[in-house]
């Protein structure tokens, strides 16, 4: 009798807590979860009302003027990014960039230029020029020359003047014999029209990838600034140069004398 | 639950002896006071999770009046985004050409008779650019060098648009004797690496 009422005690204990564990399991923890998604859910909701409210409140809709500037600026970089539909357009291109820089390494006094195209004469694809520019690429050129100090830095600082896209990257100067000796990577940006690579692009320009931009910034909230939308002027360098800085032991005592 | 909770009660109104009555008395008291409280909870975390709902409905409503502009918000925005980004592009291959040029006329014009580059190499980076001077100091001993080359490093300091600067690899080797020369000159072999902001 006395065992029978033990194992009964023991059956009530063990099944009370069985289903205390149920209950946990099966009602206490997921409405927890579900109070704490809420609790969330109601915080993101607070923080983008007062995001929507502060943006209301502190944004101005673009206006004639601004269009304007939206339209020139798309103008301004379509019209410096030449299509290329065709090889023979890719190799006009090509000549006419030659030219341009052999014209103006003529002009400011570079000697022994030479200009060397990428090798595959295969542009890589840009990303990051917005949505409205596609399939842009950029075809590297390696020129290397050499000169009087001044002479290079004002021609090194001339290049982009071109009504084409032209941006320099590396830049690399060396002690040479009688002259520094130069070498200046140029890409030069081209629209291709003969393949659609829409999509997924590859091998894209790492310092254009990087370009971070900062959606929530406040300054995307204004109208743009006018004195924003100036370009930034074709600028020449002051004419104080020293010419000692490469030049070897010989050539400075000539040059000091 | 409630099975388990009518079970317990009518096991404790059996007919049972003296001493296991009280016992099951306890019994039915501690189980009627853990339903209590199960019950309670469970009326209590109801009512928690239904306020939030209310809550997030009235939210939601705002949310949602506030959003309607929110579209056309963001459009504006990417729109101007765009053309900064545009400005950028354009702007920056005159802006890095001049910096970098700008750069090596300035660095004539601080380069002393004893020092002579060896290498410089300029690269861009988004917003400027980065260099990297290697270069050579002769002096008549290590401490001249050293005290050359610190002069050298404080006039490429100043240079206003440097955003940082850092110098490595400074070590300095005995030169060689020249036949007609004094004393024996010591060479110092330096790189300066950096970063410049285009304007």
């Amino acid at each position: 009798m006395r065992r029978k009422n033990l194992f009964i005690k023991l059956a009530g204990i063990l099944s009370l807590i069985f289903l205390i564990s149920i209950y946990i399991l099966l009602y206490f923890i997921p409405t927890l979860k579900s109070i704490n998604r809420y609790k969330r859910q109601l915080k993101d909701m607070n923080l983008k009302i007062l995001d929507f409210t502060r943006m209301d409140s502190d944004f101005s809709f673009s206006d004639e003027r601004e269009r304007n500037y939206f339209a020139r600026i798309n103008r301004e970089l379509s019209g410096k990014i030449p299509e290329v539909r065709s090889k023979e357009d890719f190799i006009a291109l090509n000549t006419r960039i030659s030219n341009y820089i052999q014209k103006l390494a003529g002009e400011d006094g570079i000697l022994n230029l030479v200009i060397k195209p990428d090798e595959e004469q295969k542009g890589a694809p840009v990303k990051g020029f917005s949505l409205r520019i596609n399939n842009v690429k950029s075809l590297t050129i390696t020129l290397s020359f050499t000169g009087k100090i001044k002479n290079a830095v004002n021609f090194i600082n001339h290049i982009p003047w071109s009504d084409y896209y032209l941006s320099e990257d590396r830049i690399l100067i060396s002690a040479g014999d009688i002259l520094p000796y130069y070498i200046v990577v140029l890409k030069i940006y081209y629209i291709d029209l003969q393949e659609q690579t829409a999509g997924v692009v590859k091998n894209s320009e790492k310092s254009r990838e990087s370009l971070v931009i900062d959606y929530n910034s406040e300054v995307l909230l204004n109208r743009i600034d006018p004195e924003l939308t100036e370009p930034f002027p074709q600028k020449e360098l002051p004419p104080e140069f020293s010419t000692i800085i490469f030049s070897k032991d010989t050539l400075r005592k000539k040059e000091q004398q | 639950m409630i099975l388990y909770f009518y079970c317990v009660i009518v096991y404790s109104m059996k007919e049972k002896p003296e001493h296991l009555k009280q016992r099951s008395k306890g019994l039915t008291i501690f189980a009627v006071i853990i339903a209590a409280i199960l019950i309670v909870s469970t009326f209590y975390f109801q009512n928690i999770k239904g306020s939030y709902k209310k809550k997030i409905e009235n939210t939601r409503a705002t949310y949602l009046s506030l959003s309607k502009n929110a579209d056309s918000i963001e459009e504006t925005k990417n729109l101007r985004a765009d053309f900064y980004k545009h400005r950028h592009y354009l702007d920056f291959p005159l802006k890095y050409s001049y910096s970098a040029a700008n750069f090596v006329r300035k660095l004539s014009l601080i380069t002393a008779e004893a020092i002579k580059l060896i290498k410089i190499e300029i690269n861009p980076v988004n917003q400027g650019l980065t260099f990297s001077l290697r270069g050579q100091i002769k002096a008549a001993n290590k401490i001249e060098a050293r005290s050359k080359f610190l002069q050298y490093y404080q006039a490429l300091k100043r240079f206003e648009d440097i955003l940082h600067m850092e110098s490595s690899k400074v070590k300095v080797k005995p030169g060689e004797k020249k036949p007609g020369q004094g004393d024996k000159q010591v060479k110092l072999y330096f790189t300066v690496k950096g970063e410049i902001e285009t304007w």
